[in-house]
């Protein structure tokens, strides 16, 4: 870029003189119309001369550049530097090079690549300088960038975030970073030693991927379109890598090239199918009648199940498929009056949004004339945009169990109340017999009346005023009899235990006086309200009376007595107590003895006690037995009280 | 009371029961009282000539069988007719060995209850008589002197005056005249019949001889 051209003579202060010369001119010309910024400077250091490229670079004039006003376009942070570069090689006259920012007339700085040479003139004699200038900054933008992403490339490669490779198209990796080589189970050693190739590291069957990678690399692309292929390591094991190549600058056939490990994703993503097959084979096989639904209620899946139930039920199949919306098909089933879809409506929409976390409930739903039920639960589906899973269960099976069930218990509690019944025969021939008894001799007095001469006609009046009631007397034991052998349905009232205490009491007052027992009622001056079924409490009460009276007979003693006591002990509960002074429960029987079959008598099929614990608790409470005081049992039963008013 | 009119006790816990019995007793002529429990009986109970007890087997406080023996431990000889609305075997055989004139489960003819009733009421009047009797012969033997009585076991043992002499340390005319008075006392016309009195007397228990 020097141009080596003499400069003859230039005046001190910059005024060309009349005594230029043909070849002086010539160089002017020259140099004005160079490609280059180009100066000159006489023997004193100071410029004499800017061609007019420089000129039009900094926008100065030639009179303000001259002798050292060029300097101060010159970058403050620089101008120390290339004045000393400057000096010391004028004062030796030898040839400088420098780099500097130089004011551009746009303001800007721009580098500026700097050449002085010494001039000579005849005889050698020396006369200044002469320098040219290029505008560097593009070069060095272009370097700078580079030196960057050389670093960070460096920075990439060392910190093994990913596996990286240089690799040469003959089949060798010429260098790893330690991420890449732990990937392929190589070590640095063998690394360096040449001993690993990509080449056999790659399964047959990729090597055609590769090879179409460098056939694009060798079109001219930078790099190639990334791919996935696979490793096969020593051991056998298979690595998927996400493998993506480019070629170094300047070369043909080696580059690098980064393979990300797949496997984990590969094994999510295994994983991911695996468990979205199951989950749809699941839902698939399952019995329940099965709905997805997005957050606003849309079907987004359902099973066949559900289609099958949708069709059986007659319902608008389309309504009712993947893209329908349920809350609106449930909506319209409400204006149909259907009952069921009210509550449907609002429990979806309560767990869609999050108020509720689960909800189920039995319906009936006939079908094709037979009676079926169904469970319908609803659950929160589990993800980030919400929804809910419906489904319907066919619960007839369970249901018509249950409904057995309760037939059967009832069946089996009435056969114990004719069993404690039969016990009582004897007792309630006696109380039946007072007024037979009464009647009949009354009769018999007014036969004996009616047959003498002038029969007292008050006394016959009151005789059968008599009959007539004892023989109601007499009914009310038929009726208090026959409506606890009465197979009867159960029948949930308010009812008031002190009055069902009488019931009993009444029935078993013949058993009592048989078995010279005392009965004493401690019963609340309150009314002991309870809801219940009264014959099924009254069959409770009658079996722990019947076991208490057995017992003190057993341990005949004297002064035998039964206290029967109704409480209040706070304001939830109702307590009834029959304690007894017979022969005592050991400790192990306690509980034993409310099992079914569990007896200590001959007679009797074990089933009082169970029974009284079936009916307690299905009354919502709780019957237990505990030592007497002094000596006997007690009985309690804990009732929840009914504390509503009556209506 | 005249004995014409003998008193029917009626024991039972119902009311109606005892107020039917009572009934029937008045129409047939006899006297009845009712109680309600045997407590109460009892309380009021005087022994004053024939009379007898319907009582009811199964009753509050005291059965009937446990008033049968406190009867008869108190040695008031009351004859009794149970009637019960629960008989069973072991309880009547029970009471007729307690001396139960009869058993009669309920409910029961008017006429078969009579007929016990009456059964009862002939054994009473009978113990009575007896009763009376005894007393007479008590009263007659209380009226001897102490010598007499000497005289009087002597007799009854079958000895000859002059062996009770000998005994008593006394002379055969002596002893004639003791033997004289008690015959007269005891308005015994032979040794025989005072003998049978005698006899009678200790059989019943109550005989001091």
């Amino acid at each position: 870029m020097v141009t080596n051209v003499r400069l003859r003579t230039v005046d001190r202060r910059g005024q060309l003189t009349a005594r230029l010369d043909e070849s002086e001119q010539q160089f002017l010309r020259l140099a004005d119309s160079a490609p280059v910024m180009v100066w000159v400077s006489g023997l004193d250091k100071g410029c004499t001369y800017f061609n007019r490229r420089w000129l039009d670079f900094t926008g100065r004039t030639l009179e303000q550049e001259l002798g050292s006003g060029w300097s101060t376009g010159v970058h403050p942070d620089d101008f120390e530097r290339c004045l000393k570069i400057y000096t010391q090689a004028f004062d030796a006259r030898r040839e400088f090079s420098m780099e500097y920012r130089l004011r551009h007339h746009t303001g800007e700085y721009r580098w500026i690549s700097d050449t002085g040479a010494p001039v000579f003139g005849s005889h050698a004699a020396f006369e200044g300088y002469v320098g040219s200038c290029v505008d560097v900054s593009e070069q060095k933008k272009a370097e700078e960038a580079l030196r960057q992403s050389e670093s960070k490339f460096r920075v990439l490669f060392e910190s093994n975030m990913v596996p990286l490779a240089y690799w040469h198209a003959d089949g060798r990796i010429v260098d790893a970073n330690d991420a890449y080589l732990s990937m392929i189970d190589f070590s640095r050693e063998e690394l360096r030693a040449g001993r690993v190739r990509w080449e056999s590291l790659t399964p047959a069957e990729y090597l055609d991927l590769d090879q179409r990678a460098f056939a694009e690399l060798a079109s001219g692309r930078d790099s190639a379109t990334p791919y996935e292929k696979e490793y096969v390591l020593r051991n056998g094991t298979r690595v998927p890598v996400f493998m993506s190549r480019s070629l170094l600058p300047g070369h043909k056939d080696r580059g690098v090239a980064f393979a990300i490990d797949l496997t984990e994703r590969k094994h999510a993503e295994q994983h991911l199918r695996e468990s979205r097959e199951m989950v749809s084979s699941v839902v698939a096989s399952l019995y329940g009648h099965v709905a997805v639904l997005d957050r606003d209620g849309n079907i987004i899946a359902v099973n066949e199940a559900w289609l099958r139930f949708v069709r059986d039920n007659g319902a608008d199949e389309a309504a009712a498929s993947v893209g329908a919306s349920y809350l609106e098909a449930c909506h319209k089933a409400v204006g149909l009056g259907d009952e069921n879809a009210g509550a449907a409506v609002a429990a979806i929409e309560s767990v869609l949004n999050g108020s509720r976390e689960h909800f189920s409930m039995d319906y009936a739903c006939p079908s094709q004339g037979v009676d079926r039920w169904c469970e319908m639960i609803v659950n929160p589906l589990r993800r980030p945009e919400g929804g809910a899973i419906v489904s319907h269960i066919d619960i007839t099976a369970r249901r018509r169990a249950e409904v057995e069930a309760q037939r059967l218990q009832q069946e089996l509690s009435h056969l114990a109340r004719v069993s404690t019944m039969g016990e009582l025969s004897a007792s309630l021939a006696h109380e039946l017999n007072q007024p037979l008894t009464a009647i009949l001799t009354n009769a018999q007095v007014a036969q004996r009346l009616i047959a003498g001469a002038n029969p007292d006609m008050v006394e016959l009046g009151e005789i059968l005023a008599d009959i007539v009631a004892d023989d109601q007397r007499a009914g009310e034991v038929v009726h208090r009899v026959r409506s606890l052998i009465h197979k009867g349905n159960v029948e949930v009232k308010r009812l008031d235990l002190n009055g069902v205490v009488w019931d009993v009491v009444r029935l078993v007052r013949s058993e009592a006086l048989i078995k010279d027992v005392k009965v004493i009622l401690e019963l609340s001056p309150l009314p002991v309200m309870i809801r219940g079924d009264r014959i099924q409490m009254q069959q409770v009460l009658l079996n722990l009376i019947i076991n208490g009276l057995e017992a003190i007979k057993e341990a005949s003693s004297g002064d035998a007595a039964l206290v029967v006591r109704t409480l209040l002990p706070d304001e939830q509960w109702v307590q009834v107590a029959v304690e007894d002074t017979g022969v005592g429960i050991d400790d192990s029987a306690l509980e034993r003895i409310f099992q079914p079959f569990h007896t200590s008598k001959t007679k009797g099929m074990g089933m009082g006690l169970s029974i009284c614990r079936s009916i307690v608790q299905a009354h919502g409470g709780r019957i237990w037995a505990e030592h007497g005081s002094e000596r006997g049992a007690e009985f309690h039963v804990l009732l929840p009280l009914d504390s509503d008013l009556p209506s | 009371m005249s004995a014409a009119e003998p008193t029917v006790y009626l024991v039972d816990d119902d009311a109606a029961v005892c107020r039917s019995l009572a009934r029937l007793m008045k129409t047939v002529g006899y006297r009845a009282r009712t109680f309600n429990s045997p407590d109460e009986f009892l309380r009021h109970y005087r022994d004053e000539g024939p009379a007898c007890l319907v009582l009811d087997m199964h009753l509050p406080g005291m059965t009937g069988l446990e008033l049968q023996r406190t009867l008869a431990t108190a040695q008031r000889s009351l004859p009794i007719v149970f009637i019960t609305g629960h008989g069973d075997v072991p309880t009547s055989v029970q009471a007729m060995k307690g001396g139960a004139v009869d058993f009669l489960p309920k409910p029961f003819l008017d006429a078969d209850l009579l007929k016990a009733v009456v059964q009862a009421l002939d054994r009473s009047t009978q113990q009575h008589a007896t009763r009376l009797e005894f007393e007479t012969v008590r009263q007659r033997l209380d009226g001897l002197t102490q010598r007499e009585h000497q005289v009087l076991a002597g007799v009854i043992e079958g000895k000859l005056n002059k062996q009770i002499a000998a005994e008593l340390g006394t002379t055969e005319k002596t002893v004639k005249v003791h033997r004289g008075r008690v015959m007269e006392k005891m308005e015994a016309s032979s040794v025989a019949t005072l003998v049978r009195d005698l006899e009678k007397l200790r059989a019943s228990g109550s005989g001091r001889p």
